[in-house]
């Protein structure tokens, strides 16, 4: 490893002693500006908040779904309200018919089933009516009368009748199935209801808080005081419900009972479907406020499918700028949610919100995806514009290194090779120049003398090998006179071989002859005629 | 070449002039020298008294006139480097590599032109 | 070149990282699967306490969240599952997983829409669970019905009462033991309860209910040695007459409830205290009654195997429910599967029926987790009804019933019909003061006839 580092060392001290090429230093200065453009562009662009807007974005559609959602619950609720006020009226009037009719009061109906029965029996209907026009899964009535009040709990053992639907699926069958959960059970036989499996004949007030207070109360008119429970678990059942608490009044002033509508958990999470959107499932909630904490164990939470929320938790929330935070301890939620009034004249005072919640892990994931996609784009776009910028540099160093190249090859540079870039030109121009100048200098012949020197030489290959023999004679300095004696040979055969000479080398007498042999051997040229 | 030569003359002198010979050793054919006239040709004809002293100027004259017989003779006869025979200029070719005689040129195949027609 | 590499290899690990961080968070959003089931109607349901755990751990692990979303009986998701299936108006949504019988596979249009577990389950794993079980979900060559527990018929008894009624008239609980002992008891204490309102006449209360009629003459002709099924209708013969006659002289005399609604009902009222019903009902037994003054009697509830007739063999109905997985995307039938897998596991079987008052549906269950199960069992009236089990597992004979077409409608006109007939032979005899009662039953039976062979 120490090695291979130390190498590394030496081979990047060794490329930065050479010079670098034209083409990487320019690569690299294009390089440096476009990394500098982008950077300054993100800058621009987070400044401009482009990279915020899902956020923006995130919150117009949360408030908007919140303000859809809300509307939804209110109106719901109101119509609920509205049905369970009429439901009340109704019950009352019917009730104090009877009540005068036997002439007896509300308290003389405890301990007389048969009483009971009947009232139960004329209540029926109407409870039945309710039901179906009411969205909602049960309708149910107490009075304020027992059948025993000899009994242990007979101080919050209540007849009534409860009626609840016991098939609930996400879109609500055309012939629901009424099940009779409280009520006396020979209305079930006759009416052919099933009894619910955990029937039991009364209904427990302490179950119902604020029940009893609100049957002890003395009002004018149902309206003025109704409340909707928080989350109770029904006895005995794996169900929980929120149940609304509406006086059903005397004209007196007394209150008979109370009665209302039944809003279970898995009802509302039927009737709430989670919204599968881009940013994540967005789950409704209908909760209690306190200090600053959503308690989802004591209210309703819609479909949960795609988070993993249970409907027990306890949200504490943090406000943000765009969205607040809801968190579980465990897992975080982001959202919004708006207060909602759903009960008057309640004696504590429960502020009920309504909210929507995406898991912020599904958030994180689509911003995440779009991080993703801008970062894939912006990669995408710097590889382009490196390949641009290489393919750009090469084609504009390309003709210079290639001129420099025929620069370098080329012997002769006589002829300008334009290669259309001036400054190249201009120092070919100039190199040349230099290199004519130097020659001269160094005592080099003009160019016309030296084409006669070149021709001479040249012409040389024309002499036969006997003729080279006595050039070389001449060329050793010795005199015509002498070759006889030396080459073995005539007078007249060194005279033909002269004359030969003389023609063949282009010269005119042995004075010339020997002048450019004396003027070659100056030039250190002597060795070209060999 | 020269003392080639010198070995070569053959004397053909007269009392009266100087003259020498040489013989092609190809065609055979003699090539003489021009003739000296000895200078005191007449004088030996006439004065025998001074017969010696006109004997050592004709050696003397023969000397030189041998000398310049070699020097003609140097004008007209090779020496053909095969056979290295003493060739005159009839009988000597000049060939591209070599100048030979013509009889080992006709051996050899080699061509070329006599040095005199 | 070097700046190059080096920057191409910078944006690659940026990149990889993006990558990487962005594919954790996407999974991360649960697989939900919807269940219809029966197991808990309206009282607590065991069942949804185990997807409960479900969802907690391997549901956690593999982001699987099961979700229930109809909690009910097997009448009205049979209903449910028939209406979504035939597309009809109203209809809701076909859940992920529904409990079912084969008889509701067998009248879908198409039982294609269901998973065929043979997909799923190897051979191996098939073997683990008791043949006839996996043999009685096959439709049409198809494991369409997952067993997850079975049932038998228990004859339950509110001890309580009946000790009351023992002692006062001599009646012991053996004489339960066949059917004709039993309708006899039932006559006693038709009598007995309407002495004890001397003033007020016809107010016999009825001692015996029985939820399904149908499986007591099917079962009661075919331990009677006769078909009970003659090519699409009933074989009315001998032995009908033989199950008919005791009931009906019980019935018109008060002595059986003739209402509708489960056993269960009539004896959380206390208006009948001996029943036989699935011994799945054993969840909705209440050890309480409340009378109509509100009063309320703590009570024991026991188990007995099925009276069976006197000359009949010791025969007795099996059924249960089992699990239909409907066809959608991959990834839901598999988070599907994975819950059915846990679920038929021998430990969560055993703990799940139990709890529910069911059998096993595995060899490994039965062999090694439901004796342990059982000592543990801290409720008697469980205990009593898993001796009741053993009891009937060691010497009656499970009877399996044919997967006729016309089953289900052959089942609920005689549900209805002889509901209605024993009502109107109640009405008539009390019409004609307490007289007449072998006539009556007789008439009764032929009405009944002619109805059902229509």
């Amino acid at each position: 490893m120490l090695n291979k580092l130390k190498e590394i060392r030496a081979l990047n001290a060794f490329v930065k002693k050479q010079s670098v090429g034209m083409q990487r230093k320019l690569m690299l200065y294009w390089v440096s500006m476009i990394l500098v453009v982008f950077a300054a562009v993100i800058l621009l662009l987070s400044i401009a908040g482009v990279f915020s807007q899902s956020d923006e974005r995130l919150q117009e559609v949360m408030e908007l779904h919140l303000k859809n959602t809300q509307d939804n619950l209110v109106a719901h609720l109101d119509r609920l309200t509205a049905q369970s006020l009429n439901l009340s009226k109704e019950l009352s009037r019917e009730i104090e018919a009877t009540l005068i009719q036997d002439g007896i009061s509300l308290q003389q109906v405890n301990d007389d089933p048969e009483r009971l029965l009947k009232l139960q029996q004329i209540m029926y209907p109407l409870i039945n009516a309710t039901l179906q026009a009411a969205d909602c899964n049960g309708v149910y009535v107490i009075l304020d009368a027992t059948t025993n009040t000899a009994l242990a709990g007979a101080d919050h053992s209540r007849s009534g009748i409860h009626l609840r639907y016991s098939n609930l699926s996400a879109s609500s069958p055309v012939t629901p199935t009424v099940v009779y959960f409280r009520g006396i059970p020979d209305i079930a036989r006759q009416k052919d209801l099933e009894l619910h499996n955990r029937w039991n004949l009364e209904f427990d007030t302490d179950q119902i808080p604020g029940c009893r207070e609100l049957m002890d109360a003395t009002l004018d008119r149902p309206a003025q005081r109704y409340f909707w429970s928080r989350r109770i678990d029904l006895k005995d059942t794996w169900e929980s419900a929120m149940l609304l608490c509406v006086p059903i009044v005397g004209s007196d002033g007394t209150v008979y009972g109370v009665c209302g509508v039944e809003i279970s958990a898995l009802y509302f999470q039927l009737s709430y479907p989670a919204a599968d959107g881009q940013f994540g499932s967005a789950v409704t909630v209908l909760a209690p406020l306190q200090d600053s904490r959503l308690l989802l164990s004591e209210g309703l939470v819609g479909s949960v499918s795609g988070t993993y929320l249970d409907g027990q938790e306890t949200l504490v929330i943090h406000q943000g700028r765009y969205y607040n935070e809801y968190d579980t301890g465990t897992e975080r939620y982001i959202g919004l949610h708006q207060i909602m009034p759903i009960s008057r004249g309640e004696a504590e005072d429960t502020a009920w919100a309504a909210a929507i919640l995406i898991p912020q892990d599904s958030y994180a994931a689509y911003t995440a995806d779009i991080q993703k996609a801008w970062v894939m784009a912006a990669l995408v776009l710097l590889l382009v514009l490196l390949a641009f910028s290489f393919f750009l540099a090469r084609s504009f160093v390309r003709p210079i290194t290639d001129s420099l190249k025929r620069f370098q090859q080329d012997e002769l540079p006589e002829q300008s090779l334009s290669s259309g870039i001036s400054e190249v030109d201009e120092l070919a121009e100039f190199l040349n120049a230099r290199a004519r100048n130097q020659r001269l200098e160094q005592g080099e012949l003009p160019p016309n003398i030296a084409e006669l020197f070149d021709q001479f030489v040249v012409r040389k290959d024309l002499l036969t090998e006997s003729e080279r023999n006595i050039l070389r004679y001449y060329i050793d300095g010795h005199e015509i006179a002498e070759i006889p004696d030396l080459a073995f040979i005539s007078m007249s055969t060194v005279r033909k071989h002269n004359r030969s000479i003389y023609e063949k080398l282009g010269v005119a007498s042995r004075d010339e002859l020997m002048l450019y042999i004396d003027l070659l051997r100056r030039c250190g040229r002597l060795q070209e005629l060999f | 070449m020269t003392s080639l030569l010198s070995s070569h003359l053959e004397d053909c002198s007269t009392p009266q002039y100087f003259c020498f010979s040489v013989r092609c050793e190809v065609c055979g054919e003699y090539w003489y020298s021009s003739s000296i006239p000895f200078s005191k040709a007449a004088q030996a004809a006439q004065c025998r008294e001074k017969k010696e002293l006109y004997d050592a100027i004709y050696q003397r004259e023969k000397l030189r006139a041998r000398e310049a017989a070699g020097q003609e003779a140097r004008e007209r006869f090779s020496q053909c480097p095969v056979c290295r025979r003493l060739v005159c200029d009839a009988c000597f070719l000049i060939c591209d590599e070599m100048d030979l005689c013509r009889e080992c040129a006709g051996r050899m195949q080699e061509f070329g032109e006599p040095v005199a027609p | 070149m070097k700046h190059r590499n080096c920057i191409f290899l910078l944006l690659a690990v940026l990149l990889l990282c993006a990558g990487c961080s962005n594919t954790a968070k996407k999974e991360e959003t649960p697989t939900t699967i919807t269940v219809w089931h029966v197991y808990g109607g309206q009282a607590d349901s065991p069942l949804n306490d185990l997807i409960d755990a479900f969802n907690q751990t391997v549901g956690k692990e593999q982001q699987i969240n099961v979700q229930v979303t109809s909690v009910s009986n097997t009448n009205t998701i049979h209903e449910l599952v028939l209406a979504a299936a035939n597309g009809e108006p109203g209809a809701p949504e076909l859940p992920d997983l529904f409990v079912s019988y084969p008889k509701t596979v067998m009248a879908l249009p198409d039982d294609s829409i269901l998973v065929d577990y043979r997909d799923y389950f190897s051979e191996e794993e098939l073997s683990a669970f008791l043949p006839a079980f996996v043999e009685e979900g096959v439709v049409n060559d198809r494991l369409v019905v997952l067993p997850v527990a079975k049932s038998t018929e228990i004859m339950f008894i509110n001890k309580t009462i009946f000790d009351r009624f023992s002692q006062a008239t001599g009646v012991t609980l053996e004489d339960l033991d066949t059917w004709e002992g039993l309708y006899r008891a039932a006559e006693i204490y038709a009598d007995w309860t309407d002495a004890q309102t001397p003033d007020i006449p016809g107010d016999a209360k009825s001692m015996f209910v029985h939820d399904y009629y149908f499986n007591y003459f099917q079962v009661g002709a075919e331990s009677l040695g006769e078909d009970f099924f003659q090519g699409d209708g009933l074989a009315f013969g001998p032995a009908f007459r033989t199950a008919w006659e005791p009931l009906a002289r019980a019935a018109i005399q008060g002595g059986v409830w003739l209402q509708g609604g489960y056993a269960t009902a009539s004896l959380r009222t206390g208006d009948s205290i001996v029943s036989v019903a699935s011994s799945a009902s054993i969840l909705y037994y209440s050890d309480v009654v409340t009378y109509p003054d509100n009063t309320s009697e703590e009570i024991t509830i026991i188990s007995r195997p099925c009276p069976v007739f006197e000359n009949g063999d010791k025969l007795v109905m099996q059924r249960g429910a089992g699990f239909c997985t409907v066809r959608s995307t991959p990834e839901r039938e598999r988070a599907a599967i994975t819950f059915l897998k846990w679920l038929t596991e021998p430990e969560h079987n055993v703990e799940f029926v139990t709890r529910t008052g069911y059998m096993p549906v595995t060899q490994a269950a039965f062999e090694k987790h439901l004796p342990k199960a059982i000592e543990e069992l801290e409720s008697p009236k469980y205990a009593s009804l898993y001796q009741a089990y053993l009891d009937t597992q060691a010497s009656y004979e499970f009877y399996v019933p044919p997967q006729l077409e016309s089953y289900l409608s052959l089942e609920t006109a005689l549900e209805d019909h002889v509901r209605a007939q024993l009502s109107l032979g109640r009405q008539d005899y009390l019409d004609a003061g307490e007289t007449g009662l072998e006539q009556i039953s007789a008439d009764r039976l032929q009405v009944f006839r002619e109805i059902m062979e229509r």
